[in-house]
């Protein structure tokens, strides 16, 4: 049997031939890397800076964090606004229509009636 | 290969990376920090340093190019996926991968049949001109052949603590076992290296010694 420094010279001589992955693979692996990267934001240090607030915190700042950031807030308030504008307008339904009749059959929405008076106060 | 660890780096954005140990970060730790955050030269910085590990272990636990290449490729996939949540200060970078790529590997040779001397690589013949050279290089390839003869867990531990040149913690931390049931399988791996090479000792240049 190989004693022991027989066999830390198979050791040696095996740490010696290193297995090398040839640039292709390393090309590979590097492109499917950059393919699964997150989007880049905001480079920020590892650690806060003296004074200043915790980084990524409580508050607004963790509350819009856990909602998806900017993109998604501005989402919310065009369909808020959008919601909004949809409410003042004719969306109220039948009952929500006055008929003309002294106007060849137009339907009027709650929004055009406040704005027929609007305009009628105006002249 | 050597570790890394200690190493300056610069990012993409002319960010340095500060050596491991000066912030309590590692600079592989930074360099992960650099691509979740999106940074462009992350991905390839990381490539360079951490898929030759993934490969050259894979290798030696399976003594197979094309499965070190798969493996290689599938722990760094891991890697990708795990940047954005990882937790700095927790497991060593080069430690998890270790374990992902080793893990891999024994999952391959447990699915495999048993091997037998008959498949180890033939060392090269004694005829005149054999030098002292390909002596060594005829024991690198007779010890990997020799390895593949290990059960899964032998050759894992061995690799790591011999050929790597992990310590035992370190071992024990990507095996998830105890330092001494390291310690338990090294010896039982060095016995039986010991064994399978005792009978190569005369064509591998031992008679002369």
């Amino acid at each position: 049997m190989a004693d022991d420094k027989e066999l830390e010279a198979f050791f040696a001589a095996a740490r010696a031939d290193v297995a090398v992955p040839d640039a292709a693979l390393l090309d590979r692996i590097a492109a499917e890397g950059r393919a699964l990267q997150p989007a880049p934001r905001p480079q920020v240090g590892s650690g806060p800076a003296p004074g200043h607030a915790r980084r990524g915190g409580g508050g607004f700042r963790g509350l819009l964090g856990g909602i998806g950031g900017w993109p998604v807030l501005g989402g919310l308030v065009t369909a808020g606004l959008a919601g909004l504008w949809l409410g003042l307008s004719d969306t109220g339904g039948v009952s929500g229509y006055v008929y003309g009749a002294a106007s060849d059959g137009w339907l009027y929405g709650p929004a055009d009636v406040v704005a027929l008076a609007v305009t009628e106060e105006g002249i | 290969m050597a570790q890394q660890d200690g190493q300056v780096g610069v990012g993409s954005a002319g960010e340095e990376i500060a050596p491991a140990g000066a912030t309590g970060e590692s600079a592989e730790d930074a360099l992960l920090r650099l691509y979740a955050a999106g940074d462009s030269a992350a991905a390839r910085q990381l490539t360079d340093r951490l898929a030759p590990l993934a490969y050259r272990v894979a290798h030696r636990m399976l003594g197979d190019t094309a499965e070190a290449e798969d493996i290689a490729q599938e722990a760094m996939l891991r890697l990708w996926r795990a940047a954005p949540g990882w937790q700095p200060g927790g497991a060593r970078i080069s430690t998890w991968l270790y374990r992902v790529a080793t893990n891999l590997a024994t999952d391959r040779l447990r699915r495999r049949r048993p091997g037998t001397l008959d498949d180890a690589p033939e060392v090269a013949d004694g005829r005149p001109g054999a030098v002292a050279a390909l002596i060594e290089a005829d024991r690198a390839k007779a010890l990997n052949a020799a390895l593949l003869l290990l059960p899964e867990r032998q050759r894992q531990a061995v690799v790591l603590r011999h050929l790597e040149g992990l310590a035992n913690p370190e071992i024990a931390e990507i095996m998830e076992v105890g330092v001494e049931a390291v310690e338990s399988l090294t010896a039982r791996g060095r016995r039986a290296l010991q064994a399978a090479l005792s009978g190569r000792r005369a064509e591998l240049g031992y008679e002369e010694s």
